[in-house]
């Protein structure tokens, strides 16, 4: 009776293995599959007038967010062929490894291929945040504008970036004919709205988007608590993107212009001490020379001796004069030349 | 019959005022536009544009094509804010990918509508940097009742 309960338990516990076996091999086939698809790549798809627009769209590198809307040749880093479908892509896998801002755009056949639109139906390019591993995808919806709305999928810091769009875009699609109060009391909510969003979103380039979106120079006068309480919050980042922002705030910038004055002190003071030692030991050379040329021809012959070493037997011997001559001449020179010893003839000024 | 003529009159001078509304609603916008050459140019333009409580709408586009050199354009509005702005840079080339254009023309374009915008002086201001190109600038305004209101949001989307 036991044995058999034993044995259907091991049936049981057999099953419940090959079971777990089954969902694991499955589980690991499917996350194989979804590696495959997980190949780095910017996809899109857009519907253009192909009377109108040239099939291309160019992808830019934005190298921080006070270029947002500069565009030139040396920006557009890859181009791609919209296909009858309207579908393009992009490879990714020569993008940087850490996250930036990037553009798609799309030129007119009239116009050439660095070409920007701000606003209007005809407003011709988006932002993504890409690195060389994400897959993001883009849609865009066809209507009276050539780019209506966009939805993303894949790389999770686009779907942050087009919540922001929208908030942005709230103020110009609001429809409303009421006093300059009430539009200044909506501005200054959606403004509110985009802070929060800088405040609490833990991506640094989504972040510092909001914020550039929101009314920065307003800001900085208004409340710039907050900045400050940012700034520490991202001490961190070391991306263009946070140092040119770093630079724009009026209070940073003039921390570095005073460390600017501070160092240009320095120098100057250092550029003084260095210029008065030189004067000091240039006139102190000038004395000991005028203080020299003050021996007469037979004393000079004698300072030589002496800064050679000789004694003053020797110094008698090569000058043929008596001993005391010799120390009647050594007096002379130590008036003269306001030294004392032996040692300091030798460490007298080379020139001499 | 006085009745009827008595209405007719009514209806005649209801028509009247009607029309003259409609004419003095027309009459209410201005359309202006600069047109600025830029030859190797560094030194900054300015193109002022005076709004007045006549208006309620202004609609800004500014069409850039520039084939050397560098240009910001900025719009300022009158209490000094900048309500939008763009760089075009020529000289350049693609770094990557096929058929590149090298040294080629290089546009930008910027359009901006304001409803009730601030009284006051509008700027664009054209900062070049030995810029060889063209700038139009297209100014409207208008004062436009809650029904044309409707009828522009409704086109545009």
């Amino acid at each position: 009776m036991l044995k058999s309960k034993i044995l259907r338990n091991k049936k049981f516990f057999g099953v419940l293995l090959l079971f777990g076996l089954s969902v694991l091999v499955i589980a690991q086939t499917d996350s194989m599959q979804s590696d495959s698809s997980h190949q780095p790549v910017i996809r899109g798809h857009i519907e253009l007038d192909s009377s109108l627009w040239s099939p291309v769209a160019y992808l830019s590198i934005i190298p921080d967010f006070t270029q947002t809307y500069y565009i030139s040749y040396e920006t557009i880093i890859e181009r791609a062929d919209i296909d009858d479908n309207g579908d393009f892509s992009f490879q990714t896998d020569f993008l940087s490894g850490e996250d930036h801002f990037y553009r798609i755009h799309f030129s007119k056949k009239d116009d050439p291929p660095a070409s920007l639109t701000i606003g209007g139906k005809e407003e011709n390019h988006f932002f993504l945040i890409a690195n060389n591993r994400s897959v993001v995808e883009i849609v865009t919806e066809p209507g009276y504008n050539l780019i209506n709305h966009l939805s993303f999928s894949g790389y999770s810091p686009n779907h942050a970036l087009q919540e922001i769009n929208e908030i942005v875009s709230f103020l110009d699609t609001l429809d409303y004919y009421g006093s300059n109060l009430n539009r200044q009391f909506i501005s200054g909510a959606v403004n509110e709205k985009l802070l929060q969003y800088a405040d609490t979103c833990i991506h640094p380039l989504v972040s510092l988007y909001a914020l550039y979106k929101s009314n920065l120079d307003q800001g900085f006068q208004d409340n710039p608590e907050f900045y400050k309480r940012y700034l520490r919050k991202w001490k961190h980042e070391q991306s263009d993107y946070f140092s040119v922002f770093k630079a724009q705030i009026p209070w940073e910038s003039s921390n570095n212009k005073s460390v600017l004055i501070i160092l240009l002190f320095i120098t100057i003071i250092t550029i003084s001490i260095v210029s008065f030692s030189i004067y000091i030991f240039k006139s102190r050379r000038k004395t000991n020379n005028s203080l020299y040329t003050s021996l007469t021809v037979q004393e000079r012959k004698i300072f030589s001796l002496l800064k050679e070493g000789k004694s003053n037997k020797e110094i008698s011997e090569l000058c043929s004069i008596s001993l005391s001559t010799v120390k009647s001449h050594i007096n002379n020179i130590y008036t003269k030349l306001d030294i004392s010893s032996r040692k300091e003839v030798m460490d007298y000024m080379e020139s001499t | 019959m006085k009745k009827s003529i008595k209405n007719t009159i009514s209806l005649v001078a209801v028509l009247f005022a009607f029309s003259s509304f409609c004419f003095a609603q027309e009459e209410l916008s201005l359309a202006r536009s600069w047109s600025l050459s830029f030859d190797n140019e560094s030194e900054k333009a300015e193109v002022k544009v005076k709004m007045t409580d006549e208006y309620n709408y202004m609609k800004f586009i500014v069409n850039s094509s520039f084939t050397k050199g560098k240009m910001l354009v900025e719009l300022i509005d009158p209490n000094g804010k900048k309500q939008g702005n763009f760089t075009v840079k020529a000289d350049g080339e693609i770094k990557k990918g096929k058929n590149t254009n090298s040294k080629s023309r290089v546009a930008g374009n910027m359009q901006k509508a304001f409803k009730h915008p601030l009284i006051g002086t509008w700027i664009i201001r054209a900062i070049p940097s030995s810029a060889t190109g063209e700038l139009q600038i297209n100014v409207q305004q208008q004062f436009l009742p809650k029904i044309d209101y409707v009828e522009i949001k409704d086109s545009q989307e």
